[in-house]
């Protein structure tokens, strides 16, 4: 048997199933008997696992590898370890993450660094109406917050004695405050905790459901605070070059996000909060739908505020259908500056 | 009792896996390493042919020389490991030859595969989301030397991480060659402490 005739290039041919029947029977007896086979084996086997995880692969070593290689247990299962260790690695590094754990539903267009995607953001029109619809947003929130708070106003001085502080549990009480580095103003609202109601839900509707006041003043109540700081995101492909920084208010409690779809098509949606590195995950929402009239789309999510620091963060939107699992759609990166 | 049916009744006994582990070992003592890494080498092997499953092929494929050797007493007309390789391709064409053993295509294993990606999207990711936690667990627990040596040979872009190499073996006193295999050694057995602790968990 000759021990020497060999290449790395040949042994990966071997790994992928294209050598011809005889150079693999060659090879199969080396991997057994050859010490030095064996290890050159397993180096070149781990560097195109790893190429692979590097989004390197591409081409016919690319389908081979999949249609190959891919095909049993066991070596997905090495492919499986060599994409965690390719994370790993750049976290080690201390390298913004390019292949994200829940980014690899799909496989790598570009091997592009973390801001990247802002390069092809070229469609100005599309930015500018997204700017305008961001606009729009803000005008119609502005004015129902108001309204809302006026009308709550007036509740409040109804029921309450005029020497004593409201604490009684109410459903929702909001005020706006606009933050100007945000597409839509940050809102606090105090509601219970425990509420079931939607936070655009009507006070209103919620009282009639509850029993007649006594007259006397109740006990106070103190509910469980909670604020409430609202952004809109447009997806990583619509942005204008610059991450968008969100100004937390350090009071707030929960953060609602209204994620703008670039197109609606799945009939649900999951959303995960992932760290700087996009490897880890923070947060997952339920199956959630898409709302809104017309054309453009949005996913509202709420999740706490405690779960962020001054730092970056991802948003990772999958669409689900039934039958054929869920595929990573858009990407929300945003910086969060807690104040 | 026919020859071949108390053949296939033959299970491995302490005595006769001790004789094994000599016959492997050919002379030294490598206290077991010789047969698992032989083990390791079956099951690769098995799991190229796409077999469906290496590892009790593999196992067979030990048995037969264990019996092998309970019944001569010794193998000399091969090296151990040769003698495993001509075993393990009989043991290779028999499983292909079964007609009980509904052996399946390349393209049905993929299928399955990707039937299999499809149902488990969610749970593969909550999978690689465990063996990142363990994989950092498993690092942090290795030698510094051996730390050193996988995040210096593994990572570090492409031409940086040759320098790394070539500094890292200078620094070991070792080969690049050497310094591969070694790496190897340590990525293996992490693997195969981050797989067991990510199906653990």
């Amino acid at each position: 048997m000759n021990e020497q005739n060999y290449d790395n290039q040949e042994i990966t041919e071997y790994l992928l199933g294209s050598l011809p029947s005889d150079e693999t029977e060659r090879f199969d007896e080396l991997s057994i008997t050859s010490e030095r086979f064996a290890a050159a084996l397993e180096a070149a086997e781990n560097e195109l696992l790893d190429r692979y995880a590097r989004g390197e692969l591409a081409g016919d070593t690319l389908d081979k590898f999949k249609s190959h290689y891919l095909a049993s247990p066991l070596r997905k299962d090495k492919a499986a370890f060599a994409e965690t260790f390719q994370i790993y690695g750049e976290q080690y590094q201390g390298k913004p993450l390019k292949n994200a754990i829940f980014a690899q539903a799909k496989p790598k267009q570009t091997s592009a660094g973390f801001f990247s995607f802002f390069d092809s953001l070229k469609n100005k029109n599309r930015l500018r109406f997204g700017f305008a619809f961001a606009a729009l947003l803000l005008m119609i929130a502005s004015g129902y917050l108001f309204l809302n708070n006026q009308s709550k106003n007036e509740t409040a001085k109804q029921n309450a004695p005029s020497n004593v502080q409201i604490k009684q549990p109410k459903p929702i009480e909001e005020n706006q405050s606009t933050n100007a580095n945000n597409e839509i103003a940050a809102v606090n609202s105090t509601t219970e905790s425990t509420s079931p109601l939607p936070a655009n839900e009507s006070p209103q509707k919620n009282s009639n459901a509850r029993p007649a006041r006594t007259p006397e003043p109740e006990k106070p109540i103190a509910p469980p605070k909670t604020i409430v700081a609202a952004f809109l995101l447009s997806p990583s492909s619509r942005g204008d070059g610059e991450l968008k920084s969100l100004s937390i208010p350090r009071e707030t409690t929960e953060i609602s996000m209204n994620l703008e779809l670039e197109a609606d098509e799945f009939p649900v949606y999951l959303i995960a909060l992932a760290d700087e590195t996009g490897s880890i995950n923070l947060w997952r929402s339920g199956k959630v739908k898409a709302t809104g009239k017309g054309e453009v789309k949005h996913l509202n999510i709420r999740f706490p505020v405690k779960l962020l620091k001054s730092k970056i963060y991802w948003l990772v939107v999958s669409g689900v259908k039934t039958g054929a699992g869920d595929e990573i759609i858009s990407n929300y990166p945003f910086r969060a500056v807690i104040k | 009792m026919r020859k071949g049916e108390a053949k296939r009744k033959w299970t491995i006994t302490s005595d006769a896996f001790r004789r094994l582990l000599e016959w492997l070992d050919d002379g030294t003592d490598s206290d077991g390493h010789k047969y698992l890494e032989m083990r390791r080498r079956l099951v690769n092997y098995f799991d190229r042919k796409n077999c469906r499953a290496p590892d009790a092929l593999a196992d067979e494929t030990l048995n037969r020389a264990a019996r092998r050797l309970e019944e001569a007493g010794k193998i000399e007309s091969e090296a151990p490991a040769k003698f495993c390789y001509i075993t393990a391709r009989f043991v290779f064409l028999e499983h292909l030859r079964d007609a009980d053993q509904k052996d399946v295509s390349l393209d049905d294993r993929l299928e399955q595969s990707r039937a299999a990606d499809n149902d488990d999207n969610g749970d593969e990711r909550n999978r690689k989301e465990k063996m990142l936690d363990c994989l950092e667990r498993y690092t942090a627990r290795l030698e510094p030397l051996n730390r050193k040596i996988i995040t210096g040979y593994y990572f570090g872009e492409e031409r940086a991480k040759i320098d790394n190499r070539r500094a890292l073996a200078q620094s070991l006193g070792i080969s690049i060659n050497a310094l591969t295999i070694r790496a190897c050694r340590i990525r293996d057995k992490l693997e195969t402490c981050v797989r067991e602790c990510a199906a653990a968990e």
